[in-house]
């Protein structure tokens, strides 16, 4: 896998962050106490570790007292590095966006989709966005805004995620594609986190950049603004590794995040708002898109 | 005195134990103060360093403030976003805000700040530079820095808890112009502060603990995960443990070591409780540390936590090594003086215990002691010195012992004073004197005297003194007993050895005649035996003192033992001054002596020899008058002989006579005549008298007279004692076979014999052997015999009566017969001694004598025989008297057997 090892090593910004990464292991008593099993969950690193780990940790403490046992979350900065880890077993739960689920499943046929997790409006499905500073000119509702006429994007500067995160290059090239445009003709660089990417176009070091909706309007405060935003996309999955969870116990996290009543999903954190039953063929739009573009590895300055 | 000593030890024991108290106690006081003061400054250090830390945070965020915050385009932003009319332009202008910024908030993140952050001037956060998403939301109720920035429009830092996080809170009022917009803050972390903490002082160790119910009031509560209770004390809270912030670090290592056991030292935790600043030192293992706690106080004054700095502190170790050395030293000083102090007392104690045991010696010693000055002036006298002398102390001290005891001539200078002047002289002076008596007199002493020196000087003496009375007069006496006779006083053997030598040795040199004269009492051992020897000593004493009152003053007497005198005149004309001595003795002894109430009478024999003509050594002449005293004694005693070359000759035959009779039996000289006892009624003969003869092949015949005697002097009287009573009882049963009337045998008995014990054994033994019978034999035993050991003789002469043996005194008249002790013994007869029967018609005595013995005998029915019957004046005389029996050569002389043999036939025929 030469690719993915690339893969794993881009970005400048996301290695300084890999530097920062944490194993946090969440423990709870009671499996502590009994559980022989133990489950280690991968997060998607979209933002800073506390808020990850903050995020999941109500869901998964449920899991593993429903089913009596311990669940250890590794945070890992670098989407490849999950990847690589996930293949070679030494993850057994995951959250993968849909492209780093889809990229896995092409060298890796153990892995599980179980749930996609629902956004705040209920839905499974996520969209990509181009964002934009609300006082730039590609925020302007005027018709001279260049993004009303996306072929004539050319030399701008984009801030993009990761190579392998669905709404870094994938998702803005395939926005620029869908007005004619290509995201090659511009400038990106990859930043890692969503989070980063936002700030990064705030601070004007960018100006655009790729990321999930979801996220960027969390800067709608600091004046973001989403210029161009992609189709629904299968949402953030819940993935289990065949390879190393038994059928048995796929099933019981399945049948355990399905059946939660709505007072139950409340205190899930990150799946409070629901989740929704996933499999493989959600992913063939990504397959798609995927197939139309060519991620780079890394920025082109 | 040991209860003084004891309880002067129990002093110093308990001075000591107090100095050490005190001692350790100030060493103690000092170690701690001089900890305590390290300890402060400990103290003092981390504060400085903290106060430090935290303003120069203070001063990065006043310049960021001043270049960059302060800016107009920044003002106009944060001016655009509070008056923006919609959210949209509040957005925008948040954004803006946010990317002018964003340089300097970079800037400051790489130096150390975790925020910076608006608020607006109703203290709502604008824009957190380190959270932009989040906005909005109150702080005026947990955030009292804003609060008071925008209230009081006033700078405010310090240590604040956020709801995020807690940390370093820096805040400026924002104006623009004279209005005011709001308020900016930077915040650093405590990682930043104890990183610039090290950087500053880089020798301790830092953390930062939280208050846990400030914690608990502000935090939001997903951040509450973020701290746990603090190792070091319950009521306080340490961030992120779990290292979950990125700029998250690990507490320092010696934090973990040391807050384990601080959290159990009540110091830490009643100091923390209190908010107090303070140190403490505490050792692990061989480390010893200081740990400084430094409250952290928030922007309202109030306890929020507390910095800790943990720092090696050698020093501590040192002020402890120092407080036991200090300790140690002075535990060994004060040891050493109380060791002193004890070895004084003890000093003293047996410098007291001498002095009384030297004053109970002198008190009491039987010696005279006395001590004094250079100047012989008495200044101390024992009681002995009293008692001895009379002087008391009063009399004595102050006075000389040249003046007051010395026996000195009164005129006799000080310095010749033989007791004084070798003892000034550091010789001292040992001897016998004589020191004058209180009272009068002198008291003969033995005196030793030394001197006292100091400083290589005499500077007085002490000389003790013993009375030497008592062993002077034990000299005398000893030199009495050594030289002189206890009875008489005369001197003895020794002394008469020693003035004989001297008398010779001048008479040799000067060619004088020296007499020599031997003297023996004559039987003076019958007045022994028959009046007892305190009549006999009684009896010596005065012959002592009457041959002293013969003799001249120069001539000496000496008594040689018993009842031997001898008596040396020196100086002599010629010998027979000697006889007119011995002249002079004989006459004064022979008087009669009255003594314890009896008349007693006394002649000495005396020998004489002399010098140079018997020899001139003590030997010859005592051995030689000796002899010529024998000679007196066989010249009938009562007379005086000088000794002569005959009277040696007779002693030289008296030792070849000896030693002729020891073979005499073997060589069957001896033979035994028999004289026939005639009973004076009938005329028969009705015994014989066996009498020994002897028959030498060169002397010839040797009358009895001279070998009897020497037999009886040789012990060989008992061997030819029992052959007598062998060959007369064989001879007496010879005759009875030979058809001779029976005849009774009459056998003389010697005093040797008679102490034989198995005498009477023998006898029987021998009567058996020859078939006669016991009433045939007649033992004769002189007077004096029986009278010598009268007790014995009874049971002795029992035993013959009874085997039937007939016994007789032989030599009646001539001894001390008690006439109680003639009654008990059980004899049949005596003989009248043939002194008594020589003279018997010619001395009216011996005849009166003769008559009254035959008398007395017949009045104890005893039989009487007289011998030495030779004339028939005799035979009449006895006839006349009735006398019994008679033997004497007017019968027959003593015969051999043969011829009594004869004369008995003829006698029948």
């Amino acid at each position: 896998m030469p690719a993915l090892a690339a893969l794993t090593n881009s970005g400048a910004t996301i290695l300084k962050r890999a530097l920062l990464s944490v194993v946090l292991c969440v423990g709870w008593p009671v499996a502590a106490t009994h559980a022989t099993e133990t489950l280690v969950f991968t997060p998607l690193p979209q933002e800073s570790p506390e808020t990850v780990v903050a995020q999941w940790k109500p869901l998964l403490n449920q899991v593993g007292k429903a089913l009596g046992v311990t669940v250890r979350i590794e945070y890992l900065a670098n989407y490849g590095e999950i990847i690589d880890k996930f293949r070679a077993g030494k993850i057994d739960l995951a959250q993968l966006g849909p492209l780093s689920y889809v990229v896995l499943r092409e060298t890796f046929e153990p892995v599980a989709p179980l749930v996609h997790l629902n956004e705040s409006d209920g839905r499974a499905g996520y969209t990509c966005a181009l964002v934009a500073p609300a006082e730039s000119k590609l925020a302007a509702r005027d018709p001279k805004n260049p993004l009303k006429n996306p072929m004539n994007i050319k030399g701008r500067t984009f801030a993009l995620t990761q190579p392998l995160s669905t709404c870094g290059y994938l998702g803005g090239d395939s926005l620029l594609r869908g007005a004619g445009g290509a995201l090659e003709n511009n400038r990106y660089r990859y930043l890692g986190q969503h989070d980063a990417v936002a700030l990064a176009v705030l601070r004007g070091e960018f100006e655009l950049g790729s990321m999930k909706t979801q996220i960027a309007r969390k800067y709608a405060g600091l004046g973001l603004v989403v210029v161009a935003e992609s189709g629904p996309l299968p949402g953030v999955a819940l993935v289990a590794n065949a390879a190393t969870v038994s059928p048995e116990r796929i099933s019981q996290i399945r049948t355990l995040l399905l059946d939660a009543d709505a007072a139950t999903r409340s205190g899930w954190g990150i799946a409070r708002h629901g989740v929704t039953p996933a499999k493989d063929s959600d992913y063939d739009a990504v397959r798609r898109l995927r197939g139309q573009t060519k991620i780079p590895e890394t920025g082109n300055f | 005195m040991v209860r003084h000593t004891s309880r002067q030890c129990l002093i110093l024991f308990g001075g000591f134990v107090l100095a050490w108290a005190v001692t350790a106690w100030l060493l103690h006081a000092n170690w701690r103060d001089k900890e305590r003061q390290h300890l402060a400054g400990d103290t003092a250090v981390l504060a400085t360093t903290y106060r430090s830390s935290v303003e120069m945070f203070g001063l990065a965020t006043e310049t960021v403030y001043e270049n960059v915050l302060s800016r107009p385009e920044v003002i106009d932003a944060f001016a655009q976003g509070m008056r923006a009319p919609d959210e949209a332009a509040q957005a925008a202008a948040r954004g803006r805000l946010y990317r002018l910024v964003a340089p300097a908030y970079a800037h400051l993140t790489r130096h150390g700040f975790r925020q910076l952050q608006f608020h607006t001037a109703a203290s709502a956060s604008f824009l957190r530079m380190h959270d932009p998403a989040k906005f909005g939301d109150p702080l005026v109720d947990v955030r009292p820095a804003v609060k008071i920035a925008n209230t009081e429009k006033r700078s405010v830092s310090g240590f604040e808890q956020g709801r995020y996080v807690t940390g370093f809170r820096y805040v400026f009022p924002l104006f623009q112009g004279e209005e005011h917009l709001g308020s900016v803050e930077t915040s650093v972390g405590f990682r930043q502060m104890r990183d610039t903490m090290n950087r500053i002082d880089a020798a301790r160790d830092y953390a930062f603990v939280l208050r846990r119910d400030r914690l608990d009031a502000t935090l939001f509560a997903e951040r509450r995960a973020l701290y746990d209770t603090a190792p070091i004390h319950a009521d306080f809270m340490v961030e992120d443990p779990d290292l979950k912030l990125p700029d998250a670090a690990p507490p320092p290592a010696a934090a973990r070591l040391l807050d384990p056991p601080l959290a159990a030292d009540s110091r830490v935790r009643e100091g923390m409780a209190a908010g107090l600043r303070f140190t403490v030192a505490l050792r692990d293992g061989a480390s010893d540390w200081a740990i400084s706690f430094v409250p952290v106080k928030d922007v309202l004054d109030r306890d929020a936590g507390y910095v800790i700095a943990y720092t090696p502190a050698p020093l501590v170790a040192a002020l402890r090594a120092e407080f036991a050395i200090g300790l140690l030293l002075a535990t060994g000083v004060l040891g050493l003086l109380a060791w002193f102090g004890w070895r004084l007392l003890h000093s003293r104690d047996d410098l007291d215990r001498e002095r009384l045991q030297l004053q109970t010696i002198t008190d009491t010693m039987g010696e005279g002691l006395y001590r004094t000055d250079e100047r012989n002036v008495i200044n101390w006298i024992n009681p002995a010195f009293t008692r001895l002398l009379g002087f008391t102390a009063g009399d004595a001290v102050g006075r000389t012992a040249h003046a007051l005891i010395h026996d000195c001539p009164d005129d006799l200078p000080l310095e010749q004073c033989p007791y004084f002047s070798p003892v000034l002289a550091a010789n001292g002076f040992t001897g016998e004197t004589r020191f004058k008596r209180q009272a009068e007199g002198y008291l003969p002493v033995e005196m030793t005297s030394r001197p006292i020196t100091a400083g290589g000087r005499s500077v007085g003496a002490v000389a003790v003194f013993r009375d030497i009375t008592q062993r002077q007069v034990a000299q005398e006496r000893i030199r009495q007993l050594a030289w002189y006779d206890s009875l008489t006083g005369l001197p003895n053997r020794a002394l008469l050895q020693d003035r004989l030598g001297v008398a010779t040795a001048g008479a040799v040199r000067d060619k004088e005649t020296l007499a020599t004269l031997f003297l023996d009492l004559d039987q003076f051992k019958n007045i022994n035996d028959s009046l007892g020897h305190a009549i006999g000593d009684h009896l010596l004493q005065q012959v002592a003192l009457r041959i002293s009152d013969c003799v001249r003053a120069s001539d000496t007497v000496a008594r040689l033992g018993g009842d031997e005198f001898v008596i040396i005149m020196p100086n002599i004309r010629a010998p027979a001054d000697a006889a007119f001595l011995a002249e002079k003795i004989l006459a004064a002894v022979a008087r009669p002596y009255a003594i314890d109430g009896r008349e007693l009478y006394i002649t000495p024999s005396i020998g004489i020899a002399v010098c140079p003509e018997d020899g001139c050594d003590f030997e010859s002449l005592i051995q030689h008058a000796d002899a010529a005293m024998y000679l007196a004694k066989e010249n009938g005693r009562n007379n005086y002989q000088y000794f002569t070359a005959a009277l040696n000759a007779r002693a030289v035959e008296r030792l070849s006579l000896e030693s002729a009779l020891r073979s005499a039996l073997e060589r069957r000289e001896l033979s035994l005549h028999y004289q026939p006892q005639i009973n004076l009624a009938s005329g028969a003969i009705i015994g014989v008298e066996a009498l020994l003869r002897w028959r030498h092949p060169v002397l010839g015949w040797v009358a009895p007279d001279r070998f009897i005697p020497v037999a009886e002097d040789s012990g060989l009287i008992v061997p030819i004692g029992e052959w007598v009573l062998q060959e007369a009882c064989r001879q007496a049963r010879a005759w009875q076979a030979a058809g001779l009337a029976p005849l009774l045998m009459a056998v003389n008995v010697s005093g040797v014999q008679f102490r034989q014990a198995d005498l009477a054994e023998t006898v029987r033994d021998i009567l058996a052997e020859h078939g006669l019978t016991a009433a045939s034999l007649e033992i004769e035993v002189t007077e004096s015999v029986l009278m010598k050991s009268a007790d014995s003789a009874v049971e002795i002469l029992q035993k013959f009566r009874e085997m039937g043996v007939r016994l007789a005194i032989d030599d009646f008249g001539t001894g001390y017969s008690s006439l109680s002790y003639l009654k008990r013994f059980p004899i049949d007869k005596l003989k009248i001694d043939r002194s008594f029967v020589s003279d018997i018609t010619t001395d009216p005595d011996d005849a009166a004598i003769a008559s009254a013995i035959i008398a007395m005998a017949h009045r104890l029915r005893l039989k009487v025989i007289a011998e030495g019957v030779e004339t028939p004046g005799h035979l009449r005389f006895l006839l006349h008297e009735g006398c019994d029996e008679a033997q004497g050569y007017h019968y027959s002389k003593p015969l051999p057997p043969d011829d009594l043999e004869r004369l008995m036939r003829g006698w029948q025929a």
